[in-house]
Parts: structure tokens; C-alpha cells; sequence
């Protein structure tokens, strides 16, 4: 899994992970999971393995 | 689109820079259960990458890039032999705190996986071979022609000479490219050594030290296999399970990715190190 992170128009870092098995000589769709309150993207780890042989999957920390 | 497992690096103990991705989906409240899973000759842990999806949701996939494979880095004079080839994997696993743990390789990752066993078999759950005899002293690669071949055409040459021989079913030309770019990163200087070397290999008489559960693959038209070679893990290892792609040549770990990768996951299901 990678974790990254990017600044939000106003300023606040957002955290994200980006999980990608997909065929690397195709494009493929994404998904951005949004975890309920009180949780985070690691809550989703076990969605990751079933979709992401096929989209792009972003799990975003709101 | 770019595969996305982070590098991850562990210094070996001559020094040199060993690149390794892991991928971790399991249930974090449970005791974690690794594979080590060792990519071929003129490959990396990159060609792996549709296997993860499968195997990680149950088990710890940890893909080192071998010597001068990958990102791992170009080892030096007197850096490359197979029994360092083997003491990488445990200096990784170590690394890792992996006491115990599964292991599984492709062709000449599948002989650094066997020798593993054989040499340190108190750290294996069990071991999974796809497509590979226990070294190529006794296999139908003329070595000296691959080099010739390597030194006169490239790498991409090479491999774009040689493509429809490895992938005679597949019609997929993206897969064709990536399979050829990816490979083709590999330094032909490299594989002047790494190849000979696999060629001198045969350790079909230590097979018997094997104990762990064993699981071989083979490709049931191999051309660069004689003709019943992969029969002396029976012989040898009673024990062993064996499953044959029947009409598939050699590279089937890259040709039926998911396939292989089942058949991986079922056989560990079976042999848990965890109950």
C-alpha cells in the first residue's frame, strides 16, 4: 500500500492511500472510498485486495 | 498506469542493497503468516504484481528483487553465487522479523526458493515451485546461445526474438510490450553471470532433506525442459504435490498469473503455519 498526501485548498494535509494492480498497458477506472466517521482507511484493508486487480483504489482519511 | 507497492530496502550483509515490496491485507488482530514469493531470471518483483491481489488478503507477500534485478542493486565482483542468492532471502526474512514463514518462487527464483528450504528448513512453512528443475545443469538451455544472443541482439532483442516461444497462446500485444519492456531492463552483463551460474546448479540429490510440504507446477510443454525432468520431485519428494499445465510452456507464472496464484493460495490454506 502507499500512503501519500496532498494539500487541501485551504492548507490542511489529507492523507490518502493508492492501491493499483491493475494491468500496467491499460488504463483503469478509480474508486475513492470514503471510511465512516470515527474511522479511516485502514478500516477498508480488506475491500483493497478485491477490487484493485482491476480499478485503481483510493482510500481517502477525511 | 503505474503499479503502486512502495520500495522497501534492507542492506545485505556484503554491503549490498536488497529492494523488496510487501503488501499486507490481512486481519491485523491475527498472527501474521508470510510468503516470500521470488520472481525469474530477467525479471523483478514487478511481475508478480497481479498475483498480490489473490494472495494478500490471507498471508504477507513479501517480493524481494534478486541481485541485480529491479531495484535492488548490481552485485560486484565475488557478490553473486547462489548460496548469497539464499542468504539474501533469510537476511530479508530476518529483517522482517519472519521467523517461520511460506516460500514460494519462478524458475530461478523457484531454485533460490528450494535451496532455501534445503539449507535452512527450521525457517520453512512450506515451499512452491512453478516451473523450475532443482538447478538447469540438467535442462535444455544452451546457455552459452542465450549469452551469444543476449551480447549480439540487446536485451529487447533478445526478447522480442524469442517472445512467441514463451507466449505462443497469448494474443494480449499489451502484455507482450510490458513483458518485453520490463525485461529488457535487465543487464545482459547480468545475465551473463546469473545464467551460467543456474546452469552449473544441480541439486537434485539433496531433494530427499526436503520435509516441508511441497508444492510443484509445471508447465506440461516446457521446450526448455527435457522431457519428464520435473518427474524427479516425485521420485525424490514422495510427498510433494504436483500439478501440471498441460499445452503451457515455461512461463506460466507470467502467462496464467491468477491460475498460478490460486493454486499457491490453496495449497497454503492447506499447510498453515497458523490454525
Amino acid at each position: 500500500m502507499g500512503m501519500h498526501s496532498f494539500k487541501a485548498s485551504d492548507g490542511l494535509g489529507l492523507a490518502y492511500a493508492l492501491d493499483d494492480y491493475t494491468d500496467p498497458w491499460r488504463a483503469a477506472d478509480t474508486v475513492i472510498l470514503l471510511h465512516a466517521a470515527m474511522g479511516s482507511s485502514r478500516r477498508f484493508y480488506a475491500w483493497v485486495p478485491h477490487l484493485a486487480g482491476e480499478f485503481r483504489v483510493v482510500r481517502l482519511d477525511l | 498506469m503505474p503499479l503502486s507497492s512502495e520500495t522497501h530496502y534492507v542492506t545485505a550483509s556484503d554491503g549490498l542493497e536488497l529492494a523488496y515490496a510487501i503488501d499486507d491485507f490481512s486481519d491485523p488482530w491475527k498472527p501474521r503468516e508470510a510468503l516470500i514469493l521470488i520472481h525469474a531470471a530477467m525479471g523483478s518483483s514487478r511481475r508478480l504484481y497481479k498475483w498480490v491481489p489473490i494472495l494478500a488478503r490471507e498471508f504477507c507477500v513479501v517480493r524481494p528483487d534478486m541481485r541485480g534485478h529491479g531495484a535492488t542493486g548490481m552485485p560486484g565482483p565475488g557478490q553473486l553465487s547462489l548460496e548469497r542468492l539464499t542468504r539474501d532471502v533469510i537476511e530479508l526474512a530476518d529483517h522482517l522479523q519472519l521467523q517461520r514463514f511460506h516460500i514460494a518462487g519462478s524458475s530461478a527464483g523457484a531454485i533460490v526458493a528450494m535451496r532455501t528450504t534445503l539449507d535452512f528448513p527450521e525457517r520453512i512453512v512450506s515451499l512452491t515451485n512453478f516451473a523450475s528443475t532443482p538447478g538447469l545443469k540438467n535442462s535444455l538451455i544452451d546457455m552459452d546461445k542465450w549469452v551469444s544472443h543476449i551480447r549480439a541482439r540487446g536485451m529487447r532483442g533478445f526478447l522480442e526474438d524469442t517472445i512467441a516461444e514463451r507466449f505462443p497462446n497469448v494474443a494480449d500485444k499489451g502484455f507482450l510490450a510490458w513483458f518485453i519492456e520490463e525485461s529488457a531492463r535487465t543487464d545482459p552483463e547480468l545475465f551473463a553471470r546469473f545464467g551460467p551460474m543456474m546452469k552449473a546448479v544441480d541439486f537434485t540429490d539433496r531433494l530427499h532433506e526436503i520435509k516441508c510440504p511441497m508444492l510443484n507446477v509445471v508447465p506440461g510443454h516446457d521446450p526448455l525442459g527435457a522431457p519428464g525432468q520435473y518427474e524427479v520431485y516425485k521420485t525424490h519428494v514422495p510427498h510433494c504435490e504436483f500439478i501440471v499445465y498441460e499445452g503451457l510452456p515455461h512461463n506460466i507464472t507470467d502467462s496464467v498469473p491468477e491460475r498460478c496464484a490460486n493454486d499457491l493460495r490453496d495449497f497454503l490454506r492447506r499447510h498453515r503455519q497458523v490454525r
